[in-house]
């Protein structure tokens, strides 16, 4: 080895010395006492892939949370078994407050489809995305509203097809609970993913698509997809025009959504410090225009409300998911 | 011809033997998988069982041709060693032995004892080997995975 | 033309540039790292993007697309380890050729094959990308089905020969397709409970096991101390002569038409577009017995296709706000949260920015094209290392490139148990591309025969022209090479007779 290879190499040595030990000293922080958090990073398990609507809702709100917490979020994507993994995984992380995560509507749901999860687990901090569902057929099909639909599947039950983003999903459960409020029954079409089941619409390949306000809507502007319904209570301001379920007398509110929650049994200190945070985060402008722009409506639902919430749609799932299963 | 090469059918058992092990596996495995009664016209089984029967039967003809045609085929693999059998064992365990390693203690600590390990198992001997190299190597690694990329190691 | 002078000219902005050669740099690394995917590499950068203007935000992550596209090929030639799945193909003539002494050529070839099939995607996004869009809407589930079915038919020609075992090999992979949740009821299948298992065995880890860590361990089994094949550490000429591009011509054009048609049709991508150009250039070559052994016109037909399918999807991506691979999966998402719509009113809205972005693509592909040729030599040392070392280095880097991908130790246990499985097939000559084949279409096949039953029965498929042409064709392509030797012999008995 020549003289300058070597020092090359010697560099290289220090600084490697250098990032142990500065890498080792906040890994020395011993028990938290709740006054002095956060003193250190936090790390925020998503459940799903870095890139997606989760992701993008989680990494936001990081931003956000970083400032009011005055420490850095560490985003952690955990994926495998439709979430359950990374849902799996903060369940089981210390609960002091330096491992929190996104949880998904899936929260609630892969209970009842044989995955190990229970919402139950979780501390909840707040809710911040919404993503009611909606249900679109092709611009040229002789459906005109909902009520259309539902009365042609009445002619020939489990002959409509709707395609949704795959199976177990909130979008194929949305499409048992329109069949079960209308009394009859649709055929649901699972893909892998959201945008090929909005494309098999948009290509007349299926009678109708349940998905997220964020997948039908751009479509639906193009001109490419009508949007029938949307499952919410209130009407959409991306839908100008649009119904929603309950107006055209089908009484379904349904949608996906994510909050934030850590495991359960958090100190009420740190519990509350990332209430509060969490508060302003959610309501900041930045965070509110991103995931606006995205398609999903920000919300700012705090702990206590959203706790409640889970529990009625955990209620609500046990119902509609067991009787299939 | 075939008397010349007795190991050439044997050897080439051994994948009939291994496919028809895997088509049956499956197959057993596959009956146990849970069918409900829904809305879809198809059972989770009958993909797996067909690909596994079309595998066995596949098994079943290559033995045969194996057996009736023998050919030798054009190119074997180099000869394993015994040494080299060896060494692959002692550097999987080494691998195995960093996955328990790494539960317990920090990556930057774990990593260059397993390179260290690795490269002793190939051969390597001296210091510039068995500590500059896991160095240089785990700073880059660490460099990049964990501070670029931010992955938590 | 004025959307053109526009578009183009927007991007002499010195922060688009510099975007550009921060992607380009960023792209390489993480393509040549296994187990990286551009994938990740944009998603995480997106993250960094979101705050910047739209265009110079574009140029970052639309130029790690492009030349994490550049950067895969280098592992896959010199050490047989697919640097992201896209260079699948890559590895079946690539690391045969550096095998043989010409890595040098290899590696420039596939530069120069990568950048023309880009640039011929690119082609199609400015100058074709509304009719194509209309054929990417055709291909429902029974289109699907019938082209994945086409994609099986290469199992065959990816054989090696050894058909049977080919064959084998592909049933294994299809099985190995079908673990986890069924596609259409989410069942689980095979899982063993593993959680894990329930999305699949995780493609990424399985075939750099397959590839990489198999040609690892088979090393170190066949391994003598002062014997055995030298390392690779002769790399003949660079540059392609004369009579070399004479042979890539046909390649080329193969893989350009392979690699846009695939990219068009969402969610497929360079890995299929890479292995079904390297067997159709393999039917049309005079010399198809050489493809698998280092022909120069396998590795070219596969870049070039695989690099086509970028212009592709990214055409199918702006025109139908469809994603037309991961990669646009993700940006797409970008795209949004900057107020820009994907969809057919894009180009009659903003013309300007589709040039925008094919320009920013030419750039990058001019740019990963001189990084990949000026930096070549110095990668190549790599493979001067001893022995000790270069096992060493590819175990530890595959292993962390696979953890990367999901933060998973189980992914790891997975890449190590496929390199395994690669040495046994290894050992009894069973070729393992089409186990790749099938974990690649598996899933594929049949969730999209079982949607397309779903939806309309079997008359579903029997009644779309697109499909069944594609199945006649795919038929063909299984049955005329037996038929064509068939009648080829009996032409040669027949010319023998009438002289006896």
């Amino acid at each position: 080895m020549r003289p300058t290879t070597l020092r090359t190499a010697g560099g290289v040595l220090a600084l490697a010395a250098l990032v142990t030990a500065a890498g080792c000293a906040d890994r020395g922080a011993v028990s938290e006492d709740a006054a002095d958090y956060p003193s250190k990073d936090i790390t925020l398990v998503v459940p799903y892939q870095a890139g997606g609507a989760s992701d993008l809702a989680a990494r936001t709100l990081a931003e956000q949370l970083e400032q009011e917490l005055g420490t850095s979020i560490i985003v952690e994507n955990r994926t495998g078994g439709a979430g359950s993994v990374g849902l799996q995984h903060l369940a089981s992380a210390p609960a002091d407050g330096y491992t929190i995560g996104y949880l998904p509507v899936e929260t609630v749901m892969l209970g009842f489809q044989g995955y190990e999860v229970d919402p139950a687990d979780y501390d909840l901090i707040g809710q911040m995305v919404s993503v009611p569902a909606t249900v679109a057929v092709p611009a040229d099909s002789p459906y005109e509203t909902l009520g259309d639909l539902v009365e042609a599947a009445e002619k020939e039950p489990g002959k409509i097809t709707v395609s949704n983003s795959g199976a177990g999903s909130i979008w194929e459960a949305t499409t048992a609970a329109l069949g079960e409020a209308t009394g009859t029954e649709f055929k649901p079409v699972p893909f892998d993913g959201g945008a090929p089941a909005v494309t098999a619409a948009i290509g007349g390949e299926v009678d109708a698509v349940i998905a997220g306000i964020s997948e039908t809507a751009p479509a639906h502007a193009d001109g490419q997809l009508r949007v029938l319904a949307v499952f919410d209570e209130q009407p959409s301001e991306s839908l100008p025009g649009v119904p929603t379920a309950a107006e055209e007398g089908v009484d379904v509110v349904m949608g996906g959504w994510g909050g934030i929650g850590a495991p359960a049994g958090l100190p009420d200190g740190v519990k509350q410090a990332l209430e509060e945070a969490f508060e302003v985060a959610a309501s900041s402008e930045e965070f509110t225009a991103i995931i606006t722009d995205s398609g999903s409506i920000p919300v700012n639902v705090p702990a206590d409300e959203f706790a409640s919430f889970v529990q009625s749609e955990t209620q609500r799932f046990e119902g509609l998911l067991s009787d299939r299963g | 011809m075939a008397a010349a090469r007795p190991s050439a059918p044997l050897r080439e058992l051994v994948p009939a033997l291994a496919g028809a092990a895997v088509a049956v596996g499956a197959l057993v495995l596959a009956a146990q998988v849970p069918e409900k009664t829904g809305l879809t016209s198809f059972s989770p089984r009958w993909w797996p069982e067909a690909l596994a029967y079309v595998l066995l039967g596949l098994s079943v003809l290559h033995a045969a041709l194996a057996l009736l045609r023998p050919r030798a085929t054009a190119e074997l693999p180099d000869p394993a060693s015994r040494t080299g059998a060896l060494r692959l064992t002692a550097m999987l365990l080494a691998v195995l032995g960093y996955g328990v390693l790494w539960y317990f203690v920090d990556f930057r600590v774990s990593t260059p004892v397993l390179l260290a390990a690795l490269v002793h198992l190939g051969g390597g001997r001296g210091w510039k080997a068995l500590l500059v190299f896991p160095a240089v190597v785990t700073a880059v690694l660490y460099l990049l995975f964990g501070v670029l990329l931010k992955v938590p190691l | 033309m004025s959307p053109l002078v526009e578009g183009f000219g927007s991007l002499l902005d010195p922060t688009v540039l510099l975007c550009i050669a921060a992607g380009a740099v960023l792209g390489m690394l993480v393509g040549a790292f296994p187990g990286i995917t551009a994938t990740m590499a944009v998603a995480l950068a997106s993250g960094f993007t979101l705050s910047l203007d739209p265009l110079p935000g574009l140029a970052v992550l639309l130029t790690i697309y492009v030349s994490a596209n550049f950067g895969d090929r280098v592992p896959a030639i010199l050490v047989n380890t697919p640097g992201t799945p896209a260079s699948i193909a890559t590895t079946f003539d690539g690391y045969a050729l550096a095998k043989q002494g010409r890595a040098g050529l290899a590696l420039t070839a596939s530069a120069f094959a990568s950048a023309i099939g880009t640039f011929a995607g690119l082609l199609l996004l400015m100058f074709a990308a509304i009719p194509l869009s209309r054929l990417a809407l055709q291909f429902g589930p029974a289109e699907m089905f019938a082209l994945v079915a086409f994609g099986l038919t290469m199992m065959v020609g990816i054989s090696g020969g050894q058909i049977v075992k080919g064959l084998m090999a592909g049933a294994l992979g299809l099985l190995l397709g079908a673990v986890g949740r069924d596609p259409i009821t989410g069942d689980p299948r095979f899982t063993f409970g593993v959680l894990e298992l329930s999305d699949g065995i995780p493609f990424i880890a399985a075939i750099i096991g397959l590839f990489g860590i198999a040609e690892v361990f088979d090393q170190i089994l066949t391994h003598r101390t002062g014997s055995g094949p030298a390392p690779i550490t002769q790399f003949g000429r660079w540059f392609p002569r004369r009579s070399d591009w004479r042979v890539m011509v046909k390649p080329l054009l193969v893989g350009s038409g392979v690699g846009g048609v695939v990219g068009v049709v969402p969610a497929t991508g360079g890995d299929i577009a890479g292995i079904l150009a390297w067997d159709q250039a393999r039917r049309v070559s005079k010399h198809p017995e050489k493809f698998g052994k280092g022909s120069l016109e396998g590795i070219t037909a596969a870049d070039t296709a695989s690099n086509a399918t970028l212009g592709g999807s990214t055409t199918t991506s702006l025109a139908l706000g469809i994603p037309g691979d991961s990669v646009m999966a993700v940006m797409i998402g970008s795209m949004i949260v900057w107020g820009i719509q994907p969809g057919p009113s894009l180009f009659t809205n903003n013309p300007e920015l589709v040039y925008s972005i094919a320009g920013i693509m030419i750039v990058a592909t001019l740019l990963a094209l001189g990084l990949s040729l000026l930096r070549m030599r110095s990668v190549a040392k790599l493979l001067d290392l001893p022995r000790h070392f270069l096992w060493t280095v590819i175990l530890i880097f595959c292993m962390v490139g696979t953890y990367a991908v999901n933060n998973s130790v189980f992914d790891v246990g997975v890449m190590l148990a496929f390199g395994l499985v690669g040495l046994f097939l290894r050992r009894f000559s069973v070729p393992a591309g089409p186990v790749v084949l099938g974990l690649l279409l598996g899933k594929l096949a049949e969730s999209n025969l079982r949607r397309a039953l779903e939806i309309g029965g079997p008359s579903n498929i029997l009644t779309s022209p697109l499909a069944m042409a594609i199945l006649t064709v795919s038929l063909l392509a299984l049955l005329l090479p037996p038929l064509r030797a068939a009648w080829r012999r009996r032409r040669t008995a027949g010319a023998a007779a009438p002289t006896r």
